[in-house]
């Protein structure tokens, strides 16, 4: 189990006074999947950064506790995966990448068979698409034994199927007792975190649980929710009356069909 | 009017057997919001580089078929023409800035077209008050975050005002208020007369207000025509949320939020 504490961090970036976080103080005990939201600009970038250490704080800390073993070494328990997913992948191809992290071929095979990447496997990295490229840097970073996984926009380019897997992967990864945090902006991953942080003005504006945070966000923010949040919510309103909350689409068809909307 | 005209397109990269696009056909006008949309990997980013010429310019690769934008064949088109005719904002704008401050780097191409002082002045300030980010104006285009670049980079296609605009994933990093914002401003474009090309997985708020949708997969066209008519054949790409909702008695399906609450608030009054 892997404890994140980030205690009262600040930071701008040299030869700039503007300080792109501010006293920003968080922890995370158990594992799951945390999202960071914000709109365009507001550090969310910058905190993945500073806690793989590629950036120092300019004030205060971040720190990380390994059950009550004393030694984290970040180089093999961190795992990053940037915007720009070509930077994590080495190539010349998804398998040898694969191959870099997982010796038994057998395993391999079965991974790449179970996932419908046995097409793509071969494939040079420069005759992938950017959404394809995308998609396998997620899935080799969570097939790293790692205790804390930042992904920065996972969502950018996949398609309905790639995001499925997405969900799919970063559920897995909690069973494991992963903690995996992702800075993302498309609406739809919102209802699959455990967990939301939202960062206003360089500060952690509100935190909680979707289902808490998600039907407050456009009343106290400058953010706004997925649709189907956004739907239920409007539709308060015009009726003055409560109907059941929930945040995906399955979720909804399900209510209709009861018939129990009102 | 027809501005782009594109007759049996098949793509293949150097060194790979498959036609990354094949036997592709479009005819884009005037007024037009089109969304090209399909898996990853379907050919939505080879058919913007070809559209622009980058294919086979940058990328060598084989191609049968013809592209003409109005009227003249892509490869009788001069480079200035070319810049003239067509905005691009690709995949990763970060891989195509040049310069350090935000209003240099959207006066870049005015300057090139030699537009006179006075008018890229007005220009730089009409076209980030448009898209809502004139706080960005001096801000030094190292320090951006993804998000604000993205908008940047579309400032600069827009600025010339080129008649047909290419956008890569537009939606993509922008937050989700900025999306309808922006979503918004592509509609407003191609109601100016803009030819709007949007590849584009983010549906939400951009499906409703387009005009037309254009799915491919494994480099063909699958489906070209009216959003609301082609509902069914976008499931397995993308649909915007409100779409996956279904309820008894109602066929049509809602493509925005207002019309998800209509059909809503109607079918439960009847009850």
């Amino acid at each position: 189990m892997i404890t994140i504490s980030i205690k009262d961090l600040s930071f701008h970036y040299p030869g700039t006074k503007n300080y792109i976080l501010k006293s920003f103080s968080w922890e995370r005990e158990k594992p799951g999947m945390i999202g960071l939201l914000g709109t365009n600009g507001c550090g969310k970038t910058t905190l993945l950064r500073l806690m793989t250490r590629s950036l120092t704080p300019t004030q205060g800390s971040i720190s990380y506790k390994n059950g009550d073993k004393k030694d984290f070494k970040r180089e093999t328990n961190i795992v990053y995966v940037p915007e720009n997913a070509r930077l994590f992948l080495v190539g010349p191809t998804p398998q040898k990448d694969l191959n870099r992290i997982i010796k038994d071929q057998n395993h391999v095979d079965v991974l790449l068979k179970r996932f419908n990447f046995t097409n793509l496997a071969e494939k040079k990295l420069y005759h992938l698409s950017e959404g394809q490229r995308r998609l396998i840097a997620i899935f080799i970073a969570f097939q790293i034994q790692s205790r804390l996984l930042l992904l920065d926009e996972p969502t950018i380019g996949l398609d309905a199927r790639g995001r499925e897997l997405l969900f799919h992967l970063l559920d897995q990864a909690k069973h494991q007792g992963k903690i995996v945090i992702v800075s993302t902006n498309d609406s739809r991953v919102f209802p699959q975190l455990d967990e939301l942080i939202v960062i206003h003005k360089g500060t952690l504006f509100l935190q909680g649980s979707p289902r808490e945070i998600l039907f407050e966000l456009e009343k106290k923010t400058e953010l706004i929710p997925n649709q189907i949040v956004r739907l239920i919510t409007s539709l308060e309103e015009e009726i003055s009356q409560k109907i059941p909350h929930c945040l995906t689409s399955e979720e909804f068809n399900r209510i209709l069909h009861d018939n129990r909307l009102f | 009017m027809t501005l782009l005209e594109i007759s049996d397109l098949s793509v293949r990269y150097l060194k790979s057997s498959q036609w990354a696009l094949e036997g592709v056909n479009f005819l884009g006008k005037k007024e037009e919001l089109t969304i090209v949309a399909g898996p990853s990997g379907c050919g939505k980013s080879t058919l913007a580089q070809a559209i622009l010429g980058l294919i086979p310019a940058f990328i060598e690769a084989e191609i049968l078929g013809k592209i003409k934008i109005m009227g003249k064949l892509l490869e009788e088109l001069s480079r200035k023409d070319i810049i003239q005719f067509l905005g691009y904002v690709p995949q990763y704008p970060a891989d195509f800035t040049i310069n350090l401050l935000v209003e240099e780097e959207i006066a870049f191409s005015l300057e090139n077209l030699a537009y006179p002082r006075n008018e890229i002045q007005s220009c730089i300030v009409d076209i980030l008050d448009q898209l809502e980010i004139s706080h960005l104006r001096y801000r030094l285009i190292t320090e951006l975050s993804s998000g604000e670049l993205q908008r940047v980079a579309l400032a600069t296609a827009i600025a010339p005002r080129p008649p047909i605009l290419i956008f890569d994933e537009p939606m993509a990093r922008i937050d989700p208020k900025s999306e309808i914002t922006l979503a918004r401003i592509l509609y407003n474009l191609a109601q100016n007369g803009h030819l709007v090309i949007a590849f584009e997985h983010r549906l939400d708020y951009l499906l409703p207000l387009a005009d037309r949708i254009v799915i491919l997969e494994n480099g063909k066209v699958i489906a070209d025509g009216k959003p609301r008519s082609l509902l069914d054949s976008i499931k397995h790409v993308d649909l915007p949320e409100v779409s996956e909702l279904n309820w008894q008695d109602i066929t049509q399906q809602p493509l925005s939020i207002n019309e998800a609450k209509r059909h809503l608030l109607k079918h439960f009054s009847e009850i």
